[in-house]
């Protein structure tokens, strides 16, 4: 008879030395793990409640600027460089990582409109008030009356800059579009749709001839700088405010309107914006995508700035402080870990991009307990609870207040609209899909 | 990927089944020394794995010198076309139980999924839940124990082995191993329960329930809990679960009742408890004399009811005691035994029996002491460290104890908050997708602002035709012979517990 029993050797499961790890032996026999849906939901609720108690997204402010901040610009190549232009026509270049002040200049009479930086990084772009565009040197000086390295007098009002991601090109935009070549000093094209003002002008970071402005009449126009005229044109109901293009999707841009929304289109048919993103009370001033396209970060008038997901309508987060004001420009890090804000209190913040996230070097365990926790929160999203606490986010009061009224005045809205076509003949009164509202119409 | 074993060739392509002919032939050819019998077999269930490691082992025993890749690569191929096609391409398989027993459910049904791109998203989620099913298959050829047996020869038999015993003297209170401590609690002890860690455990002592630590100090006491019979702790709940004397000297289950598990008696009924209920949740008459023991198998599918001490190892071996004889059963669940696995006689007339988790050990304890039996394939050769580890340090255990209380399943939902019922019957049910019923769904619609619902009866209609005749009369029968066997309760009249309000209580009852 052959017998066999059970015995181990300690050896095989006790550590070495005092200093190595403990040994964990795994076995995922099911049986061994009894209650496995319970206990991750258990796991799912806690984490989802953790994720809420470590939310501190608030890193800190760059305070400075005498006036208002109107713009800001991150460097193409290095993370810890950033400019800002106020409403008094200084220029500061910021060192995210010591959080200084690294140089400043009055670069205009009156409002900095726009910034933009070349792509190598050298050398940066600001347009101003005063008609002038100017090109600075990167970090070329410390005091106040230093001059730029080149200076070029428009004839047309300036509202607003972008670069060509390669080429040496450049447009500018405010009663015309123009065109510019980095070495002369007159405009290569100009592009008029109208005879409005036009006040953000971006250009496409992949298919990089391409660009979009947004009108004062209500439209975004769309250019190629290979063609002779304007492309194509949308009206929407209001202004809108900010154009930013998907930097990984080269055919979608998102706006930011005037009617509290973004809406997000794609170029190939403007007749019906892709997403509503709706959640602000107050104007949309300015948004950013993030360097993974798949969301964006907006700032608006209401005081606070919210983060989107591409495809979701409503909001993943939303940031504010008691002291930030109405927001003017917001920034997404290129690593995708930071956002940026400038406000007319004269501050620009600093927050994380995920609010819960731990900074700093994770080691591997950590990283794979991130991981499962993620996945958990992922799986059991839809339960109430879990949703419940994911979802919930303390407001100000004014933008509670501001939320409950909008939602009061769509209920009426849907009331009324409902009464209408009670009472219409049947059809006279179509259903109109949201999304659709918001276009006026579409021109080429 | 296809799985596949013996049982179900015939859902495998025919090129894979001459296949899988030729794999066992290669193995049988090759059977591996110093494996257990059951090994053996598994091996031939799995087919080419054998073969493949083999191959394997073969291939990379040779030391390359790489110094240019496209070099190494043309002597790769070269020696690719040496060998000829490759006999086993593709992966290994996997046998189908290994991989049933990692799988979760039978997956997502994407008929149902209206767009077309939620079904791709639906098949490639039902695919990954595939794979980590099958990953997790693998792994199992990591585990580095493997379980203990006993193997009889030619004409042998098991069950006239007696199995070796490790006599250890107690008076009131030890453990298997070593004497952690000793003390007389002046009074009899009913039940003795380990609570989640082994630092602390509860005693039914004749009047309360106490709780010592392991040092024998006595941390808390009972009074709650009185004249409770038999305990039972449940670790992911942390509850206890505790039955007591009424009264009425019929034994009964009160107070914290216990999940998934099933529990006994008063005239041969077992009954099924869960935290969240008063009353059990299901009944039933197991024997016509009272059931002193009930046991659940580790995988909480299978019971065992008995009119002695019953107790179910981690692998599925069932130990029985009646007097003084201990018998161990194998596979007594599946089919009829006719003979036991092992059979042990002890002088005393035993009195319990547990067995040790991750050990092949029966603790048996008698009249006269207690003692441990070694009985060989009882124990889980494999132990998670996550969930419980036998060689765990202090550090270890004081982190466990947090996890542990952090996961504790609640069974009271705190109040105004909407949680999924977190005991029921199923307990994968929690993480299945939550299908509305048309009458949900209808709800949902009515409370939409001006959409007309249009008015259904979602009542059940009646079965046409009639059940059948023969079937039901059975039936009937059957009850009518079960009630005739059980003599009716007597009932006793209450009056019999003094209480000064009793005189208030109406006459005629």
């Amino acid at each position: 008879m052959k017998v066999k029993v059970l015995t181990r050797n300690p050896d095989n499961y006790l550590r070495e030395t005092k200093k190595d790890i403990f040994k964990v032996e795994r076995n995922y026999d099911s049986y061994l793990h009894p209650f496995e849906a319970p206990r991750e939901y258990t796991r799912a609720l806690n984490s989802a409640k953790l994720d809420r108690v470590f939310a501190k997204p608030f890193l800190g402010s760059l305070d400075g600027h005498t006036d208002g901040v109107a713009c800001l610009a991150k460097h193409p190549k290095t993370l810890s460089h950033i400019y800002s232009g106020s409403m008094d026509g200084e220029i500061r270049g910021w060192n995210l990582s010591e959080r200084k002040c690294a140089m400043k200049v009055q670069a205009h009479k009156g409002y900095v409109r726009g910034l933009c930086f070349t792509p190598d990084g050298q050398n940066f772009l600001s347009v101003g008030d005063d008609k002038t565009i100017n090109r600075w040197k990167c970090f070329h000086a410390d005091s106040e009356d230093s001059v730029p390295t080149q200076s070029i007098l428009s004839k047309s009002i300036l509202m607003s800059i972008a670069h060509h991601r390669t080429d040496p090109m450049f447009a500018t935009c405010g009663e015309v579009c123009q065109i510019w070549e980095e070495t002369r000093s007159e405009p290569l094209k100009s592009f008029q749709w109208g005879v409005d003002s036009q006040h953000c002008v971006r250009f496409n970071p992949v298919e990089n001839h391409l660009l979009a402005s947004c009108a004062s009449d209500r439209s975004i126009i769309l250019y190629d700088t290979r063609g002779a005229s304007p492309l194509r044109r949308v009206i929407l109901q209001l202004k809108s405010n900010s154009i930013a293009w998907n930097p990984m999707e080269a055919f979608i841009f998102t706006v930011a309107n005037e009617d509290y929304n973004l809406y997000t289109f794609d170029m190939r048919n403007l007749s019906r914006p892709l997403n509503v993103h709706m959640d602000h009370v107050s104007a949309v001033i300015d948004l950013d995508f993030a360097p993974t396209g798949k969301e964006f970060v907006s700032g608006s008038y209401d005081k606070t700035i919210r983060i989107f997901p591409i495809e979701k309508g409503r909001s993943r987060d939303v940031y504010h402080t008691k002291r930030m004001q109405r927001l003017t420009c917001v920034s997404w890090s290129l690593d995708n870990k930071y956002i940026l804000c400038g406000s007319d209190e004269m501050n620009i913040r600093l927050w994380k991009a995920r609010a819960s996230e731990k900074l700093g070097l994770l080691s591997g365990r950590e990283k794979n307990a991130l991981n499962y926790e993620a996945r958990l929160k992922e799986k059991f999203g839809s339960h109430p609870q879990v949703k419940r606490i994911l979802r919930h986010r303390h407001v100000p009061k004014h933008i509670y207040n501001g939320q409950q009224e909008l939602q009061i005045i769509k209920q009426s809205r849907k009331r009324r609209e409902a009464n209408r076509r009670a009472h219409s003949k049947p059809g006279s009164v179509p259903h109109v899909p949201e999304k659709a509202k918001a276009v006026l119409s579409e021109q080429s | 990927m296809r799985y596949f074993d013996k049982e179900t060739k015939a859902n495998v392509k025919p090129s894979l089944k001459r296949k899988l002919k030729r794999q066992a032939r290669d193995i049988k050819k090759f059977p591996s020394e110093g494996k257990s019998q059951e090994e053996k077999e598994e091996v031939y269930v799995i087919g080419g794995k054998e073969t493949l490691r083999k191959r394997y082992k073969f291939k990379t025993r040779g030391k390359f010198k790489v110094t240019n890749m496209d070099d190494f690569k043309d002597k790769e191929a070269e020696e690719e076309e040496s060998k000829g096609p490759d006999p086993f391409p593709g992966p290994a398989p996997i046998p189908i139980k290994k991989f049933q027993r990692h799988n979760r459910g039978e997956g997502i049904r994407v008929r149902g999924v209206k767009t077309k791109l939620w079904k791709k998203k639906w098949h490639l989620k039902d695919q990954q839940m595939k794979w980590t099913a099958e990953q997790a298959a693998r792994t199992e050829i990591l585990l580095t124990e493997s379980a203990g047996f006993l193997q009889p020869g030619k004409g042998e038999d098991t069950s006239l082995y007696n199995p070796p015993s490790v006599p250890v003297q107690r008076r009131y209170l030890t453990v298997t191993k070593r004497l952690l401590n000793e003390m007389n609690v002046m009074e009899s002890v009913h039940d003795v329960q380990w609570f989640h860690n082994e630092n602390m455990y509860a005693v039914a002592q004749k009047e309360w329930v106490y709780v010592y630590d392991s040092k024998g100090v006595e941390l808390h006491c009972l009074k709650a809990l009185d004249r409770v019979l038999r305990m039972e702790f449940l670790p992911y709940h942390f509850l206890l679960a505790a039955s007591i004397l009424a009264p009425m000297n019929s034994t009964d289950l009160h107070s914290y009742p216990f999940y998934h598990r099933v529990k006994l008696r008063a005239r041969g009924t077992m009954s099924m408890w869960t935290p969240n209920v008063k009353e059990p949740v299901a009944k039933m008459l197991c024997h016509l004399t009272a059931v002193k023991a009930v046991a659940v198998d580790p995988k909480g599918m299978l019971g065992g009811t008995g009119a002695s001490e019953l107790q179910f190892s981690q692998r599925g071996l069932l130990a029985a005691s009646l007097g003084n004889v201990v018998e161990i059963y194998k596979d007594s669940c599946r089919r009829t035994v006719r003979k036991p696995y092992l059979c042990h006689r002890h002088k005393h007339v035993v009195t319990g029996l547990e067995f040790c988790p991750y050990e092949d050990v029966l603790g048996v304890g008698h009249s006269q002491g207690f003692m441990s039996l070694l009985i060989p394939g009882a124990g889980e050769p494999n132990f998670d460290a996550l969930e419980s580890n036998p060689f765990q340090s202090k550090a270890q255990r004081r982190e466990a104890e947090v996890k542990a209380l952090l996961e504790k399943i609640l069974t009271q939902q705190p109040v105004n908050v909407i949680q999924p019922d977190l005991i029921t019957l199923d307990p994968g049910e929690l993480g299945e997708v939550d299908t509305p019923t048309l009458g949900e769904k209808m709800d949902a619609k009515k409370k939409l602002l001006y959409v007309k619902v249009p008015e259904m009866n979602l009542t059940h209609r009646k079965r046409k035709g009639k059940v059948g005749k023969v079937r039901e009369e059975v039936r009937q029968r059957l009850i009518k012979e079960k009630r005739q066997a059980v003599p009716e309760e007597k009932k006793e009249p209450e009056e019999t517990i003094f209480h000064p309000l009793n005189r208030f209580r109406p006459k005629s009852s």
